[in-house]
């Protein structure tokens, strides 16, 4: 019943925010060509690197494109869907979070699912060429079990990155202003997009166990590239697991002691 | 029915010295102050009252809202309402209120208006012929047909608050918490949104809390108002009976037939009366106009001012609330005694 109306009004949202998005054709194109251009610069490094060295960390070329293209997927379900907690700290400054507390509905996803934007799906179109690009030079079977681990994993690795992003957007009901914590993540999430193997020892030991972004790209894509199933890519669905439910309880803390800015 | 017993509420801001030396001190030395926002306060609404909650600048009002409305837990007492803690039980509670923040929309601020409202309706599992019934209805009374097929953003500010009201009465809540429902608004839509306040009280028997810094609001809408002063209640009560609050007072006023002679007539009255007693003299040119207390009546002013041959004529009228209410903001709170 709960959930009925949830999936209602959110597929209402969805068709709606699409709707008025696209209105403003140049806007969508404009930034969509933005976004392209982005990861092709990010792109013709990687191709540059490889015209000098045969492995990167040990990881060779269409491997490592392949761990490029999971991570622009998950990162653009992430944009397309939840990217409107980014500018959450807006309302932590202004006061006006108060908004979403008024409604008899889940303050997060009142809160997530409040804009919704179309421009993400060129990236994500450019991540499944790439995966297709990929994939093939790499004779990857894709076994209908496969593309059943395929669409496991990016969920699980777009999960994660969104519960890292609201855990830190959640530092705002205690901090009042959580705009360089969230922009820290978002800047730290490129570290998932390459071959972990070419960190320090340090990097890695931040980016697997404290600000887990090697589970973005790096480690579910091992599942496909690897002979042999890894025991880390497997570990990407209890690590999406264990942070959605600590973004729960740390942002229902957080609204619990939440004190709006005046007036 | 809405309850509040001993509710109190303080915020806590954190002083830090400027510069880094004082950013870096006060991650070690937390020097706080306190700001008592709401000490104390009881009252009690029944279902179907319409109650104007006023006070100057920072008194508190909106603390009070947000406390009755969930967003604030309250330090000290208790908040009960329709049954429930607004607070604790915030998703059941927020079912049945209608809020209005005037400074800011709780509409969809990209979508058209009546996306956002057709969402509203699904959120409040609200029936579709009802919905229509309502949204026939708001049109009659704000004629917001024309503006609802804008986004929010292209708004104005009188069309985008017209929007806002008319979304939160639009599940029929039992309670609608208004913050300034009008500010910065003109004439004609300020008299429409009181219209439309005005006709669910009357029709749907909603009980409606509001705030507001303009009288005639509060002579158009209020029966009983709450005066909050510096976080407590310094007035609960009919209207009409507000002057109370500065010693029940009523105004004499004067026409003289000669404008030299004024100086003579105020300082005779000065000197026969304390200052609790005439409260003020108002002079203009040919015309005195004299407030006074309850602790004289005015047969003995008139007696003591008839003698004087210099008068023409004079008129004799009930207190004013805007008087009276300018008197409370500026904190010259009168004989409580
Ligand atoms: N988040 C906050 N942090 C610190 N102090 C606050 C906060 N919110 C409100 N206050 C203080 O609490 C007091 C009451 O504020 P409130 O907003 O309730 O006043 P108000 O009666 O609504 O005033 P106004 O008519 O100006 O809207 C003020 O002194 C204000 O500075
Ligand atoms: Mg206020």
């Amino acid at each position: 019943m709960a959930i009925k109306r949830y999936a209602s009004i959110y597929l209402k949202l969805l068709n709606v925010n699409i709707k008025s998005k696209l209105e403003f054709a140049a806007d969508f194109w404009i930034s969509s060509i933005g976004l392209i251009l982005t990861n092709l610069t990010s792109l013709f490094t990687l191709y540059f690197i490889f015209q000098h060295i045969p492995m990167l960390g040990g990881v060779s070329y269409y491997d490592t494109i392949f761990i490029f293209s999971f991570f622009t997927i998950s990162t653009s379900l992430h944009q397309i869907f939840f990217d409107n907690i980014w500018s959450i700290w807006i309302h932590f400054i202004e006061g006006s979070f108060i908004k979403y507390c008024l409604r008899p509905i889940d303050s997060m996803f009142y809160y997530l699912t409040e804009s919704i934007d179309p421009k993400g799906f060129s990236q994500l179109i450019l991540g499944i060429a790439l995966m297709a690009y990929s994939g093939a030079n790499l004779n990857l079977n894709w076994s209908f079990i496969n593309i059943i681990f395929l669409v496991v994993l990016l969920l699980c690795a777009t999960s994660i990155y969104t519960s890292l992003m609201t855990i830190a957007a959640a530092l705002g009901f205690w901090i009042t202003d959580p705009f360089e914590v969230i922009s820290l993540v978002n800047r730290s999430k490129d570290f998932g997009k390459y071959p972990i193997t070419i960190f320090n020892n340090a990097t890695k030991f931040i980016i697997t166990f404290v600000l887990p972004l090697g589970f973005v790209g790096f480690y579910p894509s091992t599942f496909f590239v690897k002979d042999t199933i890894n025991f880390m890519s497997l570990m990407t669905v209890p690590v999406a697991l264990i942070l959605f439910f600590a973004q729960r309880l740390i942002w229902k803390a957080g609204l619990n002691r939440y004190i709006p800015a005046g007036s | 029915m809405i309850q509040l017993e001993n509710v109190s509420k303080s915020f806590f801001i954190v002083k830090k010295a400027p510069g880094l030396g004082g950013s870096v001190k006060s991650l070690f030395v937390r020097n706080k102050e306190t700001v008592e926002a709401v000490k104390k306060i009881d009252f009690t609404i029944a279902d179907g009252e319409i109650v104007g909650l006023l006070g100057p600048n920072g008194a508190g009002k909106s603390t009070t809202i947000k406390m009755m409305t969930g967003i604030l837990r309250c330090d000290h007492g208790r908040i009960n309402i329709n049954g429930r803690d607004p607070f604790r039980e915030r998703m059941k509670y927020t079912k049945d209120i209608g809020v209005v923040f005037g400074q800011r929309t709780q509409l969809w601020w990209e979508l058209p208006v009546i996306e956002s409202f057709d969402i509203i309706r699904k959120i409040y599992d609200v029936e579709m012929a009802e919905y229509n019934e309502r949204l026939k209805l708001f049109d009659e009374m704000l004629g917001i047909n024309q503006i609802i097929h804008k986004p929010v953003r292209n708004l104005s500010l009188g069309q985008r608050m017209l929007c806002d009201i008319a979304g939160a009465f639009l599940h029929n809540p039992r309670i609608a918490f208004l913050d300034e429902p009008t500010i910065g608004l003109d004439l004609n839509i300020k008299s429409k949104i009181r219209e439309l306040i005005l006709a669910m009280n009357k029709k749907f028997k909603t009980t409606i809390i509001l705030t507001t810094h303009d009288i005639s609001d509060i002579k158009a809408l209020c029966e009983r108002i709450i005066v909050i002063d510096k976080g407590s209640i310094i007035y609960d009560g009919n209207l009409s009976e507000i002057s109370d609050l500065v010693g029940q007072n009523q105004e004499v006023g004067i026409y003289l037939e000669n404008i030299e002679n004024n100086q003579l007539l105020i300082s005779a009255v000065q000197s026969e009366f304390a200052p609790d007693e005439v409260l003020d003299i108002d002079v203009r040119e040919d015309y005195l106009n004299i407030r006074i207390s309850n602790k004289i009546t005015v047969s003995q002013l008139m007696g003591h001012i008839l003698r004087n041959e210099n008068i023409k004529d004079f008129t004799i009228s009930e207190p004013d609330v805007e008087y009276v209410i300018r008197k409370v903001y500026a904190g010259e709170l009168g004989n409580e005694d």
